[in-house]
This record gives C-alpha cells, structure tokens and sequence, in this order.
C-alpha cells in the first residue's frame, strides 16, 4: 500500500493510530505495529511476508549464535553465514535475471548459439534492499559488539517490518532503535510535529514530485528532443527524484513520531551543496553512511593509502549504485560518482569549483548531479544517447513540454521546486510555532494533497523499485 | 560540511510550545480527521451501497426497482432539462446548449423490479424483451412500449440500465421471471459492451442449469419481491478490489473529482475527459461520451467478432432447444453514429472499433441467428437530417426508439403472428430459415454499404 492512496490514508493509518493508542496496552504495542506491518507489506502480495520473515528470523538467530558463541571464530562463522544467507535472498530476487541475462549476452557475443542459462522470472519484492541492509546491520553490529541483542524476535522483527520505513528507508539500524523498542513516550507535542512532517512530506511528493514528472517522461520518452526540451526535461526529473524521495522520508519520520520512534535524518538540502563529496553527506544519508560503515570502513577505508582510498570509494560507489537496481545504468551512475569523489578526494575532498564564488560553487555541483540522474533515469543506452544528443545540441532546439490549458501546472511545479531546492529551509530545518493558523494552513495543504490523490488515484514511488 | 541534526527543528518547537493549547489542538484534529474517515465510509455503504453493487444512488435506485424495497411499485422520474453527459459538465452557462428538455415519468415495476405495468403470475407473453438503459427512455416511450405497439404483441421488459448485456441476460435466465418462455427473446447488445473477453468469460453453462432447474418455493417467495438477503460480499474485500473500489466510492474523491472538473473548465478551458462536446453540426450542438470513445478503440473484428459470435450462438441454441428464437439487437453508439461530426482526432482513434458492429451482423446471419444491426438504418435517418440520440445523453431520443422499433417489428412480424402459442411451434421459430426470403428486403437487415 502506498502512504499517497485513499486505502493508507482513509483505512490502514486511522485504524492503526487507533488501535496503537486507544485500544491496545502499552506491553502489546510493538506486537500491534508488526501484525500492522505485516499487514502494510502483505497488501502487495501476501507471499512477501514468508520472505520478509525469513530475513527475520536469519539475523535474529545469527545473532543469538554471535552473542553466545564461544569464541571470536566461532561469532565470525554465524555473522559470514548470516550476511551470506542475506545477500542470497538478496541476489537471488534481485539480481538473478539481470546476472542470467548479463552472462547469456557475453555467451551469444562468444557465439553461443543458444542462452548459458536460463533466466528466471522472479517478482521482484517491495522494499528488499532496503530491510535486507536494515537487518544485517543488527548481526554486524552485533558481532561488533556496538549493540546488545533484542530483548525479543517480536521486538526484531516489529524493527525490521516497522511499515513507517519498511519500503522505501530511511534506514534505521538496531542500535538507534534499541531503546526506543523497549520504552517510548507518546505525547501530543511529538505526534503534531509528526502529523506536520507527514503532511510536509506528502505534499512534497504529491505537489511537486508529481506535477514535475510528466516534464522528465516527456524528455525521456522522445527520441529527437531538442536542447531545451532535455535540460528542463533533466532539471524535471532532478527535482521529481529529490521531492520524491524526501517526501518520502517525511513521511516515514512523521509517521515514526505519530508512534513515538526517532528516526534519522535522510536529506538536507542536497542541492544546496558545493561539491559531491558534501553531495553525499546530504543525499540520502541513512544509505550512504550504511555503506560508509558496513561497506567502505571494513575494506579499509582511508587507512591503507591514497591509492586504496580512491579504489575504496570508487568500489564502495559502484555497489551503491547496483543496490538501487538490477542494471547496467544503476552501475554507470555508481561508477560516474565513484570517480567524482575519487576526483575530489585527490583535490583534498575540494569542491572541483572552489576557485569559484558559492553562487558557482552549487550551480556546478548540481549540473554534476543532474547528469548523475541521466544515467540513472535512461533505461537503456537508446534512451541515454538521444537525451545526450539533445543536451548537447545535436538535435536542434527542439520542443519544449507544451505549456497551454492546464499543463502550465507542471511549469508552476517546476519553479516551486527550484525555489524550495535552493532558496527555502529543508523541512528538518523548518521552524514552526504550533497553533491554531498553523493547524488550519497544514490541514489545507493536506486536503488539497489528498484531492489531488484522489483525482489521480495512486502514484507509485520512484523510489519503491530499489 | 553540515551537521546531521538528530531531530527536525520542529519536534523542539512543538515540545516547547504550551501543552494545553498541543492538547486542544491535537484532539481537535483528531476528532475532525475522525469525522471526516467516519462519514466517508458512512457514504460508501449508504450513498454509493458498496457492499450491493456499488454504484450512485440515482443509478442503484433505477437499477434495484423495488426488489431492494418491496413496498415501491412506482416511481416518478422527475422530468427537466438535462441528462447523463451535462451533468458531466461542471458549468451550467456551458452545458446549457447542449440540455434538452426530458418529460417526467412514470414507471411501475414488476415484483422483480421490471418495468411491466400489466405483469400478473403465471401470465403469457409473446416477446421478452432483454437489455440495459436502451431498453428504458429518457423521452415519451421507451423500447418495450414501442416494440409492443409497432408488433402488436405481449412484450415482457426484462430491462435494467447500468447492467450490460450479458449481467442482465444472466438475470434474465437465473431468474426466470416467466413460467414459460415466450416464442422469440430480443436481446440489445450495445456497441461497446461488444468485447470478446467479457462475452468468452461468462459462465453459460451455470445460467442454464439455473434455468433448468425444477422450480422451488424459494423462486415463489423471490417472485413475490421479498427482499435478498444480506450478506458480506468477501470478494470485495481483497486489497486489490479495495484499492480499485475505496477511491471510487469515496465521498471526499466525488466531491474533489468536481472541484477540480470545475477548476479545470473554468480556468483552463479543458472539458472533463468524459465529455467531448461538438459545439456545431448539422444537428446543432451535440455532447459525446469519452468513455465510448476510449472503449470503442480497443475493440476490432479481428479481436472480438469471432468470441462475440460464439457466446451468441451458445445462447441461441439453448433458446432455441426450448422452441424459442433470439433475436439479438445491435444497437450502435451515438459516436459512431455521428463519427462524421467527431473531430479527425477523435475519429481517428476510434480505429477498427466501428467495423465490428458490421461484422458481428455478417457473422451471425452468416450462423442463421436473428439479428437487428440498427446502424445502417441510423444512418439512412441521420442522412435524412433526423437525429436519433439526445444531445445531452449517450442514449437514443424518441425518434430513434421508434426506428428502432420498428426494425425490430419488422423482422420479428414474419415469424410470430400476434396469439401464437408460446411453446416454440410457431412458423420459423427455431428455424429462421424458412422466412428467410421475407426478410430480404427489410430495410433494418439489408447491408447498407457504410460510410467511414
């Protein structure tokens, strides 16, 4: 179910805020949010919930194996066992076509007459990636000793399905929710900043991200766009991804206060930034410090040399980039920012535009970004080329998304998103003095959100097929 | 580098401000949230009877007849100006050219929620007449009234707007709201009810047996209008039936669907998608559905004649093991009636949608089955100047009803002479094709070449 539907908004959420705070006792709440979540996950396909459980039940084991074992080795083996099993599950719903397809093309280009191996059909499950990281960093971190064991599997598993961020983060770990799956206060102060944020949030995604979206899939869905048809169609598409996304997190924080969870911080403001190596410090940072530790930390981080350094973020980028996706231009865009920050860290992690004023600084920064997410929005080399071609010209001037009756909509969506991107303060920045104005604009902004969902019906995520 | 915040600013803001003004407004906006959830669900089981079949009232009124209150037997449909499509139009200055005036009327149902004002038990009939809206009017006389006065015959109204023609031939057999099977069934099969994959999926054979079945005392107490009894529908609780039925019977989405159809007209200019209005033409001003249009392109005679036909005939030869002939009625859609008047756009993208009518005739005579294809006979009065459908709705006005008719009774005249009995034995009955030289000239059968 997605958080902008009439079923999350009109059914699942009043249901579960009831129950979670009228009906059920305070010991049975974390077991209320997980047949919650259960539910929440299930509403796609019922048989996501046997795998989502199966997650569970390996890094709760695991851990209970890492905790008792009797020596460090003996820890070690369940934690490869464990982040083992996690990454098959993984790979296998994930990534088992694109490595089949992958290894056929390679055969036939040998000439191969017929396919190597036979590529599987698998539905891909909602939200994989991210409570698979979500859950191997509890036996990790366990195995680290920075966390002590869940006090229950209904505890953990309620952690890894909490439906707030199940699908699409930020990810939380075990150690940042460990108190607070033991012992949280509810109070009206965190559930209206909760409710304001989840509102915000929503009418970033509903509002902007959506009214964006039909610039970019005009752009992307022609083959002879012009020059200024692929740079708005591109600057469309830059903003859908970040109002999208971070609407998105909203939601997830606001809904978390709304049941007494804090969770962290995904984006602030990454547009604003002055180079890529700050880039990624704000965009989405629940992702990139999970790599950060679990991922650029254990091959050795900054420890072992420039040389390693470059080859660690580099290594560490480009499997960034295949976790977002099953293809080859997920793994571009992993390699593109590999190299920049590669780049940046030879320059002393200097912005490649620090000779300039800031004014230049972030406009450079963002047009490095912005050709980031042509890699990352093109679905296949056809579709990159022919943006490539426009961009740079080779198509002429081209024509623009139109602009008359109603599609000056988009236009309108596009400019408050420039203007939100770069001149406003992030909504975890925004300063708010509850009463009754505040209560009456946000409840205005979410009847207007809601009205457009319902016109509309449901708008799947961007983000939801990572 | 900016500093992760462990909070939003807000979060600090809210927890300093006064806890008794954050309680008041807290539990202000839960109540109104509260309210709002509660009246929404409250219209989708009372407004839009979700758990029935859902649908608007004014249509699950027109539809349930008094089988969902046995107590109704007559109703009066007020009469005034306007009709389906203008109350697609948000504006009332725009839509007024386009409304025409539709007289009050008056019906009196059947114990079944039919339209038959003279049904008694157990009484005889020579025609059952079997359809949706078409069937009923907007106008002076509606179909079964006038098929009776043009044949001079006893005709049974088997119809129900909102249905489509296998729903309501589904009833018709389930049923059974006649003791014996009148000698011919005419049956309307509207244009863009004309999928293949709606007619394949459709389970006959179940209807049959329910027809064949002995009749009970259950039937008897049904007959009589006692209402159904009330049950949770289960299949409409499954979240894919729940994402596609909650937004389409929410209030609040009503509600917002206008608001932004009336932003839209105003401001913008842009009509709703389920209108397209033809502000000139040679018969004035007249409004299309859009919903048609879009329907009618997905169909073409390579995709749908040949399953369309098959489900016809397996119906066909049922009736006509029981001594009784169907005659199945092509109606035609006022879109492709009027395709000259369309905009190229438009009539473009209706495709091969048009030529399935024509096929679905040629087929089913080519099967010797009964068919009226009222579209040639449309045309020839459009040609003529005389307009056949309303120009506010998507349905036939009075002169069309009476062409209609009139086709009708012509092909029926040969085969049944008014006071036949009604177990099958009369001339041609099962077998069209000893009269077949009689119909020949018939102006509603003979294949009027089209014009695209």
């Amino acid at each position: 179910m997605l958080f902008p539907s009439f079923s999350f908004l009109f059914l699942f959420l009043p249901a579960v805020l009831a129950g979670y705070h009228l009906l059920v006792p305070r010991r049975a709440r974390n077991a209320w949010l997980l047949c919650a979540s259960y539910v929440f996950y299930g509403w796609w396909d019922w048989r996501f919930c046997g795998l989502l459980l199966l997650t569970t039940s390996i890094d709760y084991f695991a851990g209970k194996a890492i905790v008792s074992a009797p020596s460090r080795a003996a820890a070690r083996r369940a934690l490869s066992l464990s982040v083992a099993a996690d990454l098959s599950l993984l790979g296998f719903f994930k990534y088992c076509g694109f490595g089949a397809g992958t290894l056929n093309a390679i055969a036939s280009a040998l000439g191969a007459s017929h396919p190597l191996v036979p590529v599987l059909s698998v539905t891909l499950p909602v939200g994989i990636s991210f409570y698979t990281f979500q859950a191997m960093s509890y036996s990790i971190d366990l195995y680290r000793r920075e966390a002590r064991p869940a006090r229950s599997f209904p505890d953990f598993a309620c952690y890894v399905s909490l439906f707030p961020q199940l699908v699409a983060g930020p990810i939380v770990r075990y150690r940042d929710l460990d108190a607070q799956l033991r012992e949280r206060e509810t109070s009206w102060a965190a559930a209206g900043a909760g409710a304001a944020l989840f509102v915000l949030g929503l009418a970033k995604k509903v509002l902007v991200a959506d009214a964006v979206a039909p610039i970019a899939d005009f752009a992307f869905s022609r083959a002879d766009i012009g020059f200024a048809g692929a740079w708005t169609g591109l600057a469309a598409y830059t903003m859908q991804i970040y109002f999208d996304f971070s609407g998105y997190s909203d939601m997830a924080v606001g809904l978390g206060l709304l049941f007494g969870f804090r969770f962290p911080a995904n984006f602030l403001s990454p547009y604003k930034s002055r180079s890529m190596t700050e880039f990624w410090t704000r965009w989405h940072i629940s992702l990139s410090t999970w790599l950060r530790d679990y991922l650029y930390i254990p091959l050795g981080g900054n420890r072992k040399g420039a040389a390693r350094t470059y080859a660690n973020l580099f290594l560490t980028m480009l499997l960034g980039g295949l976790w977002h996706g099953a293809s080859w231009t997920f793994v571009a865009w992993g390699a593109y920012h590999g190299f920049l920050l590669a780049a940046e860290r030879m320059r002393g992690k200097r912005s490649f535009f620090a000779a300039c004023p800031a004014p230049v600084q972030v406009a450079g920064t963002f047009v490095l970004a912005m050709l980031g997410w042509l890699l990352f929005r093109s679905p296949d080399l056809a579709v990159l080329g022919s943006m490539l071609r426009g961009l740079s010209g080779l198509n002429g001037p081209g024509v623009l998304f139109p602009a008359h009756d109603a599609a000056w909509l988009h236009w309108a969506g596009l400019a408050v998103a420039f203007l939100l991107a770069f001149a406003a303060p992030n909504t975890w920045e925004m300063r708010w003095k509850p009463g009754w104005r505040t209560v009456g604009a946000l409840a205005a902004l979410f009847l207007l959100c809601t009205a457009v969902i319902l016109v509309n019906t449901s708008s799947p995520f961007l983000y939801f097929q990572f | 580098m900016p500093k992760i915040p462990s909070t939003p600013a807000i979060v600090a803001d809210f927890a300093a401000a006064n806890p008794r003004l954050l309680r008041a407004l807290g539990r202000a906006v839960a109540l109104l949230a509260l309210a709002w959830v509660a009246a929404d669900w409250a219209f989708r089981f009372g407004y839009f009877r979700w758990q029935e079949k859902w649908m608007p009232r004014e249509q699950a009124a027109a539809t349930a007849g008094p089988a969902a209150a046995a107590a109704e037997r007559e109703t009066v449909l007020p009469g005034g100006r306007g009709a389906g499509l203008t109350r697609f139009v948000p504006d009332s200055l725009l839509a007024a050219p386009y409304e025409e005036f539709h007289p009050a009327e008056r019906r009196i149902w059947d114990a079944r929620g039919y339209p038959n004002a003279d049904w008694s038990p157990g009484k005889a009939y020579d025609i059952a007449l079997v359809g949706d809206s078409f069937t009923l009017s907007l106008g002076r006389r509606n179909l079964g009234e006038a098929i009776a006065e043009a044949s001079g015959r006893a005709l049974y109204h088997h119809g129900r707007p909102a249905t489509g023609p296998m729903w309501i031939m589904g009833e018709f057999l389930r049923s059974r709201p006649l003791d014996v099977l009148p000698p011919v069934v005419v049956w309307t099969v509207t244009a863009r009810d004309m999928s293949a994959a709606m007619f394949t999926r459709q389970p006959l054979e179940a209807w049959f047996r329910a027809a064949d079945a002995p009749r009970s005392e259950a039937d008897a107490t049904e007959a009589e209008g006692a209402p159904r009894r009330a049950g949770v529908r289960w299949d409409l609780l499954s979240p894919r039936s729940l994402e596609r039925d909650l937004p389409a019977t929410s209030m609040s989405a009503l509600l917002a669907r206008k608001a932004w159809r009336a932003v839209r007209l105003r401001l913008f200019g842009v009509w709703p998608e389920e209108v397209l209005p033809v502000a000139r033409s040679p018969f004035g001003p007249m409004l299309f559905y859009g919903e048609n249009l879009k329907m009618l392109a997905r169909f073409s005679p390579e995709t749908d004649c040949e399953g369309v036909c098959n489900t016809i005939q397996r119906l066909s030869d049922w009736f006509a093991a029981k001594g009784t002939r169907l005659v199945v009625v092509l109606v035609p859609e006022k879109e492709q009636v009027y395709r000259d008047i369309l905009p190229p756009r438009e009539r473009e993208a209706m495709g091969p949608g048009v030529e399935l009518l024509a096929a679905v005739a040629a087929e089913l005579e080519r099967r010797e089955i009964g068919v009226v294809d009222l579209y040639p006979a449309f045309r020839e009065a459009t040609a003529r100047g005389e307009r056949v459908y309303w120009r506010d709705d998507t349905h036939w006005n009075d002169a069309g009803i009476a062409i209609a008719a009139q086709a009708i009774a012509d092909r029926l005249l040969p085969h049944s002479p008014p006071g036949s009995c009604p177990n099958g034995a009369t001339a041609g009955g099962a077998n069209p094709r000893k009269n077949r030289s009689g119909e020949n000239g018939n102006s509603a059968t003979s294949r009027a070449p089209r014009r695209p």
